[in-house]
């Protein structure tokens, strides 16, 4: 039986741990969890740290991961010149010296979205998610279906504005929507790649996809912070930033329902579920869009591993959830309130490190610089691959590094890099991937 | 203004022209090259080749490579969701449900000696193998390909993604049968001259 004690300590443990290593550009903290579940099968720790222990100290892990990962994401990604036309708002603001002000507006949205997951998952999910899980589970396939095809229509050309009309105007304009396509495409076949025939060792299956994500996703990042030549402005900490209510609340109901669309359906992540909840409240305004990005993510890694501990429902989303399975299986209500506990206790701990482990990378960023620190983390990135998967890995995440670099260098959207796993699982939900992987050879 | 804005303002004319052509490496008036840094361009077309090169070649890989044999005693929950080749002798009477005459599912559990699984297949999978004569008989040999997966009990099970997948030698001798199959049945392929398996009719 766990004690309150263990339940606190873990959580803390686990939040602790999390900020720190949320700080740590292109470091996910599935890639944390994936060692931690390596190395407790290879010590045998989990018969000796209790089960619920390690559960506790994962919830802490993925919450603190949500609100903070904000951290390095917005204060180290400095846009290139040519992609200075694309830039996200977190952008805008560093390149305005405002980078503290848009890390504080993602935690507040993380604070909303902790408030929602945790009304959400206490008030309504033991009574209404078994059920709503059976009359939504035969829709899922057509939902990814509709998602995939919104996604690939809504791209716009980048270029063709200007210049002399023709075939040049409409090449310039079909650059980014062909890269687009095509890293989509590229992106899906390596998918079916990994989950059909994965060409990785047995021992790394449970870590199949993580080359491939930390390759479309981290190294392309890293890799154009580390070969930048944009100088970051020096950053002000703003002792007061004046948010208006509407605004908080525009942007906490968008990434509220974006993360919980992302949380919900199998596949679906963060980040498509906030651009879907962007579009359909029309999110216009740079502070709510933070807001919203911030409420997303929280409901979409923390909500999403709570999930697993619903009674009568217990739905594996995510990553963590996967790997936590492995090594720990929900009961009963204990559980289930253990795992709310933990959270509020990791999300508390964790609003209270996120003032000075920001002021921490800024201090860092001015005496290292972004590009030194960028380099540092591409390397542990790379250990990282190597240990959990393998040579096999590191080629596997060389290729998806080089799929995640279409979009970023042709003005694409990077979030045509997960047709890795939209396409493969879209063809799989509708009950035809496993002729399409004979079609290709793969079965 | 913003900082930055006068810089990207001067970035944002043709060094040729003069004229206003955003981010374009090319301008789109003179063609001239106006790239800011050579070495993105350089990686961009880089980018896009070794993106196609790579994918093909692990795409050869995937296809050539032989699914290396695992020993059920290995199998950790590391290896969950991964593709293994299993060998080894089934024990038990397999099951299958065939509600209304269609064959649904069906299951048996192989041993090789190290350990035991239990080997499932489901929907047109579970057709097919039963269209094959399938599943296959107490004590046959069987070898066979498919996904792992590791319950939350940690009792592996594989699942087969197709018929095809599953090579099987029916042998019976008697001490093996224990004497309640006195028939010695040797089949490669097909069951049909041996006892039918556990049906049930949910």
């Amino acid at each position: 039986m766990v004690t309150c004690t263990t339940v606190v300590l873990a959580s803390l443990t686990g939040a602790l741990a999390g900020s720190l290593l949320a700080c740590v550009p292109g470091l996910h903290v599935y890639n944390v969890i994936a060692l931690i579940v390596v190395f407790s099968v290879r010590l045998g720790s989990a018969a000796v740290l209790p089960t619920e222990a390690l559960a506790c100290a994962v919830i802490g892990l993925v919450v603190a991961y949500a609100m903070l990962s904000t951290i390095p994401s917005i204060l180290l990604a400095a846009p290139d010149e040519s992609a200075f036309f694309t830039t996200l708002p977190g952008q805008r603001y560093l390149q305005d010296g405002r980078g503290y002000a848009a890390v504080w507006l993602t935690v507040v949205g993380s604070l909303a979205g902790v408030m929602a997951t945790a009304a959400g998952y206490v008030l309504a999910a033991p009574c209404l998610l078994p059920t709503v899980w059976l009359v939504f589970r035969p829709h899922t396939h057509w939902v990814l279906w509709c998602v995939i095809a919104f996604m690939l229509l809504s791209e716009w050309p980048k270029g063709g504005s200007l210049g002399q009309a023709g075939v040049h105007k409409l090449a310039a304009a079909w650059t980014s929507l062909g890269a687009g396509l095509l890293t989509f495409l590229l992106s899906a076949m390596l998918g079916f790649i990994l989950l059909h025939r994965s060409p990785m060792a047995p021992e790394a299956a449970f870590q199949n996809l993580m080359p491939a994500f930390i390759g479309l996703f981290t190294v392309p990042w890293l890799l154009l912070n580390g070969l930048s030549r944009t100088e970051i402005p020096a950053q002000r900490i703003e002792k007061r930033i004046v948010l208006e209510r509407r605004t908080f609340l525009q942007g906490a109901l968008a990434g509220v329902l974006g993360g919980g669309f992302a949380a919900f359906f199998p596949v679906i992540t963060g980040g498509v579920g906030a651009f879907l909840a962007g579009h359909a409240t029309a999110l216009r305004n740079d502070r709510a869009f933070m807001i919203s990005q911030g409420a997303a993510r929280m409901v979409y890694y923390a909500g999403g591993l709570l999930l697993l501990f619903v009674p009568g429902a217990a739905l594996v989303r995510g990553g963590a959830a996967a790997m936590l399975r492995t090594l720990f299986t929900p009961f009963d209500r204990v559980d289930f309130w253990m795992a709310a506990a933990a959270m509020l206790i990791a999300a508390a701990s964790v609003c209270l490190l996120a003032r000075p482990l920001t002021c921490g990378v800024l201090r860092a960023m001015a005496v290292c610089g972004y590009r030194a620190i960028s380099w540092a983390s591409l390397g542990l990135v790379a250990l990282i691959v190597f240990a959990v998967t393998g040579l096999m890995g590191v080629l596997v995440a060389l290729v998806a590094a080089a799929i995640g670099l279409i979009p970023l260098l042709c003005g694409a959207r990077r979030m045509n890099c997960l047709g890795v796993i939209l396409l493969p699982m879209a063809c799989n939900l509708s009950g035809f991937g496993p002729q399409v992987a004979a079609w290709l050879g793969l079965q | 203004m913003r900082p930055g804005d006068s810089a990207t303002r001067n970035d944002a004319l043709c060094p040729s022209c003069d004229r206003f052509i955003g981010p374009a490496d090319v301008c789109p008036y003179c063609g001239e090259d106006s790239a800011r840094q050579p070495a993105l361009k350089i990686l961009r077309r880089a980018a896009v080749v070794f993106g196609l090169l790579g994918v093909g070649t692990l795409y050869l890989m995937a296809r050539l490579q032989a699914i290396p044999v695992t020993r059920i005693s290995a199998i950790s929950p590391q290896m969950n969701f991964a593709r293994i080749c299993v060998a080894g002798t089934v024990t038990g009477r397999p099951y299958v449900s065939a509600p209304g005459g269609k064959v649904r599912y069906l299951s048996f559990v192989l041993d090789d000696g190290s350990g035991r699984l239990r080997v499932i297949a489901d929907g047109q999978v579970a057709r097919d193998l039963a269209e094959r004569g399938g599943p296959p008989a107490i004590g046959a040999r069987v070898t066979l390909s498919g996904s792992l997966r590791i319950a939350a009990d940690g009792y592996p099970a594989v699942y087969l993604r197709s018929a095809a997948a599953v090579n099987w030698e029916n042998l019976q001798p008697p001490a093996a049968s224990g004497g309640s199959d006195a028939e010695v049945s040797e089949t490669s392929g097909s069951l049909q001259n041996l006892p039918s398996p556990a049906m049930s009719a949910e």
